[in-house]
């Protein structure tokens, strides 16, 4: 396989061409390519969706367009990695527990941070929606993360956000982490309400939020 | 001498309308909008103002005569709905004390619940799509719908005959639970006329008549589901266009011919899908606003006030959304820069909305005072605003005393 098909690999994905990245893949696959340099492909094209994203060239629908192709390709290429032996698992920057607070089922907003959060190199661990201060206190004692970030789009979510701040408190000294919220009509005044280290806007708020605070 | 309830009904149906007419009325009006502060302010759970009139009304009265806004938003039709929800088993949706506990609020689930293959089924023949596929996969109770004989059908001897799938059990089990259903809803509509004749007795008009959602919405919410719907739009847009379009000429067409007939002429419009972010400004002008456009004007052609709801923030919208007739719409708005939206819209187009759901929640009296006042001097300046919260209006957890604040700033900083 030659250096061309990386490139054209990374720039179908990049362009939102679906078919013909999907077709290229396993194509590239069926002909004995390293799923491990496949999977680094993919993260090389989500680097500049994610860059154009955040130029506001794309949107949502590309947002959700390039995850369906990752999860195909995903789903193509781990299968072999064992079988071919290829190795080295991706450096992973720092982890961010994420999730929508206890009460609220939204989640399309946490999806796409997520997903911004991903591309940017971290381990996102991803609680889901309606998630209690338990299930937060939980994943914090098994994934030791930088960042908790707490999604929420119905004003309920500020006092959810609150009293799992004020749990995280009692439960342990905050001084491990920091703790970013977003969502709905989160703002400043929600920040202070609810005693978080920070709160975004958007999806590239919460990736610079992180940036800074595990800068090296 | 004290105004008679006559008198004050008048005058504040009047100060309204000179607002969503885009002129300046005698002070700036603040009509009461919520979802559900109502039953919290009254010391009930939610479940109990979703399942018991007297009790939703007691809320609804209590408020309205505690805060005395110049309008209120019937609370029935989209409250006390739950037992209708409970017997057809509705799945799309949690309310409070059925699936979710008696104080959660009522809350959309996204699910795809129609396949992206079936688009041309769907445009084929709507109506019957509705009938034996959404409402089958919606209502777990109404499963038997599926089995609906296609009603061209009963004809002749077929009349004698296709009448065969009224036969079964599971089809008679669904009609007995949409005449339940039907029963509680007639109960929940009297009920709702007869207390807006009661509030209107006492000097308060009610305010909102129908309620529709633009087809891009009804698409994304209702069948596709969020994922499915965003991904059409790169996948199969001719589908989605003539989708769209089908649903403006049948779907909105039908529900602005009952809006016609209502007494309350405001047509309320939440709108989800077109905010920024969500959407390219390309996918905005080719999927949403331009059919949008259309059926605010159907709105408006019918003689009524359309009410869009623009959820979210919409700020980079606002050159195209400023173009519909002077003085025929009131825009609602959440996170959208108000003062913003007034140097692009001028007068044009009453802006409704102000008081963010942080600073009622989380604010002190003197800084809702202070925040109406700068409305008033700024997107208010020269009248067609309508002062509001804007998470929905008034959240649930907003403070009491700072909605009170709210109402007493408009009538003490508001006059023109």
């Amino acid at each position: 396989m030659s250096n061309d098909d990386d490139q054209r690999l990374i720039g179908l994905l990049a362009d939102m061409e679906e078919e013909a990245a999907l077709a290229l893949a396993r194509q590239m696959l069926d002909s004995g390519f390293d799923p491990m340099r496949m999977l680094d492909l993919c993260r090389q094209a989500m680097t500049i969706v994610g860059a154009r994203y955040e130029a506001e060239e794309y949107f949502l629908t590309e947002l959700m367009l390039a995850g369906e192709m990752l999860t195909e390709i995903s789903g193509m290429a781990r299968p072999l990695i064992g079988e071919r032996g290829a190795g080295g698992a991706a450096a992973h920057r720092a982890c961010v527990v994420i999730g929508t607070v206890k009460g609220d089922l939204h989640d399309i907003g946490k999806n796409i941070v997520t997903f911004m959060l991903e591309i940017a190199g971290y381990e996102v661990v991803d609680l889901g929606v309606d998630v209690p201060a338990q299930r937060f206190l939980a994943a914090i004692d098994a994934h030791k993360p930088s960042v908790v970030a707490l999604s929420g789009f119905l004003t309920l979510a500020f006092d959810s956000m609150k009293e799992i701040i004020e749990a995280f408190q009692e439960a342990r000294s905050r001084d491990g982490f920091k703790i970013m919220i977003g969502g709905g009509q989160v703002d400043d005044r929600v920040r202070e309400f609810t005693r978080a280290d920070a709160f975004g806007r958007n999806a590239m708020d919460a990736v610079s939020l992180c940036n800074s605070w595990t800068a090296a | 001498m004290d105004k008679s309830p006559q008198e004050l009904y008048a005058e504040r149906q009047r100060r309204m309308q000179e607002a969503m007419a885009g002129r300046v009325p005698d002070r700036v009006p603040a009509p009461f909008f919520t979802a559900d502060f109502h039953a919290r302010y009254a010391g009930y759970t939610l479940a109990e103002t979703v399942y018991d009139g007297d009790k939703l009304e007691r809320a609804v009265e209590k408020v309205i005569l505690d805060f005395e806004p110049d309008a209120f938003e019937q609370q029935h039709t989209r409250n006390l709905i739950g037992r209708q929800l409970d017997l057809i088993d509705y799945q799309p949706m949690e309310w409070p004390g059925s699936r979710i506990g008696a104080d959660d609020p009522f809350q959309y689930l996204d699910r795809e619940i129609m396949r992206a293959d079936e688009y041309r089924e769907l445009i084929a023949d709507p109506s019957w799509f509705w009938l034996t596929r959404m409402l089958p996969r919606t209502a777990k109770n109404l499963e038997a719908l599926a089995a609906f004989p296609y009603p061209p059908s009963l004809v002749y001897t077929g009349a004698a005959i296709n009448v065969a799938a009224f036969g079964t059990e599971e089809m008679k089990r669904a009609m007995d639970t949409l005449h339940e259903a039907g029963k509680c809803a007639l109960e929940t509509i009297a009920r709702e006329r007869a207390f807006i004749q009661r509030m209107a007795g006492l000097g308060f008009p009610a305010h909102r008549g129908g309620a529709m959602l633009c087809p891009f919405d009804i698409i994304v919410d209702f069948m596709r589901g969020a994922k499915g719907g965003m991904l059409d739009m790169m996948r199969r847009p001719d589908e989605l266009l003539a989708a769209i379009d089908m649903i403006l000429n049948t779907f909105s067409r039908r529900a602005v011919d009952l809006f016609r007939t209502l007494p309350n002429k405001v047509v309320f419009i939440p709108l989800h899908w077109g905010i920024d972010g969500f959407m390219s400004p390309k996918q905005f002008r080719t999927f949403y606003w331009p059919q949008l456009r259309r059926m605010i004007q159907m709105v408006i052609d019918a003689g009524l006030t359309p009410m869009p709801f623009f959820e979210g923030e919409c700020t980079s919208r606002l050159e195209i959304i400023a173009d519909v007739p002077p003085g025929t719409c009131t825009y609602q708005f959440e996170n959208t820069d108000l003062v913003r939206a007034r140097a692009v819209f001028g007068n044009t187009i009453c802006i409704r909305g102000g008081m963010s759901g942080s600073l009622l929640i989380a604010g002190s009296p003197t800084e809702v005072e202070e925040q109406v006042k700068t409305l008033v001097a700024t997107v208010g300046k020269e009248g067609a605003f309508i002062l509001d919260g804007s998470a929905a209006g008034i959240p649930r957890e907003a403070r009491p005393a700072n909605v009170k604040a709210m109402f007493d700033a408009a009538r003490a900083h508001g006059v023109y």
